[in-house]
């Protein structure tokens, strides 16, 4: 049994927990942009948290189901009709054999996952689901998703697993509202002039973003910009600072290693929020202790036991 | 006598552990060494280790591990580290120096004022060290090349290099794995896959490996394709 993509979307790919371990070989991690409502997608269904799942951006698919099976759709809100049922995203329940889920327009954010119980039954490569656009290799055959794709379903679990989608709505809602757009920063060390000046610029996120890196624009005074640098590792949510001054917040398929100078790291309780940026957004950076992003982090862990328990393997 | 790296934090789920910013053989050397060490161990809660060219990251799960474990176990590994850097396997990687492979040798050549046999010489004769891989999956960052044939990157990076291209900048010399955009000087192609995600390890090198090329005419590059293509998995 399959799913079958009847029209792609703008960027649709297949995501799972990451790849670990293969950093030395120049293999990025990948896995969703947005992992904490990749997570909570999987939760609804079923699923252990590092399921394959689908990440759409900014424009959704058209995808037809060959069974009977539970679906959640987190992440980004977005008008969807699912078989004959006009809903807005956040959303889960179960869909009948041979509906479609059409994705319509979008209300915030950039990314919303698709989960399906029992997940895709794409080929483990490296130890990991996700699509590896670069190499290329994964998901589906190193790619994004195509008209035409059949994405074979894993074996389901009971469809009484699902958790349907009113129950969490205000949670959701809760959630994810308020910290919008504000980014929590750790300097590296030892902390720089560029630091303070990060923190002081209001920021646009330019349309030559990706899931490599979110690249921003602003008028910040740097002073100089040390360059030159012999290439180092690079970390999730790191903020680079290349020489011609528009900073790159890291995102999950950076490369793992860069020659720019590293002025930040976001915090783990804000990669939700970056991982939901478009084009055009406004961000302010602020710094963060340690303590409050251990607590933060705590926090957002707590929301999402909350919307919905973890399922052990 | 062992120098001292600087260890510090790079967020919450990143220790970086830096030597003196150089490209030098023996500082490297002692990186790979040491990623090795903590590898090693197998502390539960490390995700990986990753080695740069004068640094290295160890990158953790921060719902699993005890800041004080990982500390120690980075204390106890820098200070067993040695700089040997003749362990690494040795690789000789076929290069055809040749048009329509070498994209750029002829302006390489007038830059650094020798005829193109001499840049062909100079880029292998000598014994690389693959300080690390990075950029993309598979992609060597090798030295320290001959410092005659030494340049900036190109002015205007090409859209689209051609997977196996080898190419210079600065110090160093890489090989594009896949079809890529790149900045650096295309002085030839080999037809040996860098990158193979079905294989163990995926990347032909690993950090800490030693690298010879040998020049082969584009009659020979074609054959070595037709038998990379046929050769059974």
């Amino acid at each position: 049994m399959r799913l079958v993509v009847e029209r792609p979307g703008m960027f649709t790919t297949i995501q799972d927990g990451g790849r670990w371990g293969f950093a030395r070989w120049g293999v990025p991690v990948s896995g969703p942009m947005d992992r904490w409502s990749a997570r909570l997608a999987n939760r609804l269904v079923g699923n252990p948290d590092a399921s394959a799942v689908l990440e759409l951006t900014l424009v959704g698919p058209r995808l037809r189901v060959e069974r009977e099976c539970a679906v959640a759709i987190t992440g980004a809100e977005f008008d969807v009709h699912v078989g004959t049922r006009a809903v807005r995203s956040p959303w889960s329940g179960g869909v009948s054999a041979g509906s479609t889920i059409a994705f319509g327009a979008r209300h915030t954010g950039a990314r919303a996952y698709v989960s399906v119980g029992g997940s895709f039954a794409v080929p483990s490569v490296l130890g990991s689901r996700s699509t590896e656009v670069r190499a290329p290799f994964a998901g589906m055959a190193g790619r994004a998703l195509r008209a035409g794709d059949e994405i074979p379903l894993g074996e389901s679990p009971s469809l009484a697993r699902v958790v349907e989608g009113d129950g969490f709505r205000a949670w959701w809602d809760a959630a994810s509202r308020g910290a919008h757009r504000t980014l929590r920063v750790m300097a590296t060390e030892p902390a720089t002039a560029a630091f303070e000046t990060l923190c002081a610029t209001p920021f646009v996120v330019s349309t030559r973003s990706d899931r490599m890196g979110c690249r921003l624009e602003g008028t910040a005074s740097w002073g100089a910009i040390p360059g030159g640098l012999p290439s180092a590792p690079t970390t999730l949510g790191a903020v680079q600072l290349p020489p011609g001054g528009s900073p790159i917040l890291l995102m999950a398929d950076h490369p793992t290693t860069g020659g720019y100078v590293q002025i930040a790291v976001l915090c783990r309780a804000d990669r939700q929020i970056a991982g939901q940026l478009a084009p055009g957004d406004r961000i302010q950076f602020v710094p963060v202790s340690r303590d409050e992003a251990r607590s933060a982090h705590l926090a957002r862990e707590r929301a999402l036991t909350a919307l919905a328990p973890e399922v052990l393997e | 006598m062992a120098s001292v790296p600087r260890v510090s934090r790079l967020g919450e789920e990143t220790w970086l552990v830096e030597y003196e910013p150089e490209l030098d053989i023996a500082i490297n050397a002692r990186v790979h060494h040491l990623a090795r060490a903590i590898a090693g161990v197998g502390l539960t809660g490390v995700r990986d280790v990753v080695p740069g060219m004068a640094s290295l990251a160890v990158h953790v799960d921060g719902d699993r591990v005890d800041d004080r474990d990982i500390a120690a176990l980075l204390d106890r590994a820098i200070a067993t580290a040695s700089d040997d850097a003749s362990e690494g396997a040795l690789h000789e990687l076929p290069v055809c120096y040749e048009p329509p492979f070498a994209l750029d040798i002829e302006d390489v050549a007038r830059r650094c004022e020798c005829a193109v046999s001499d840049v062909i010489e100079r880029h292998s004769t000598c014994e690389y060290h693959v300080f690390m891989v990075g950029f993309l999956p598979g992609f060597p960052y090798l030295g320290v090349l001959d410092s005659r044939l030494s340049l900036p990157r190109r002015d205007v990076p090409r859209q689209a290099v051609p997977r196996g291209s080898v190419a210079i900048a600065g110090a160093q010399t890489g090989i594009y794995p896949s079809d890529s955009p790149g900045g650096w000087h295309v002085i030839g192609r080999t037809p040996v896959p860098l990158f193979d995600a079905t294989a163990t390890p995926p990347g032909l090198l690993s950090p800490g490996d030693r690298v010879r090329f040998v020049p082969v005419p584009a009659t020979r590059f074609e054959s070595l394709v037709a038998g990379t293509a046929e050769a059974p998995r």
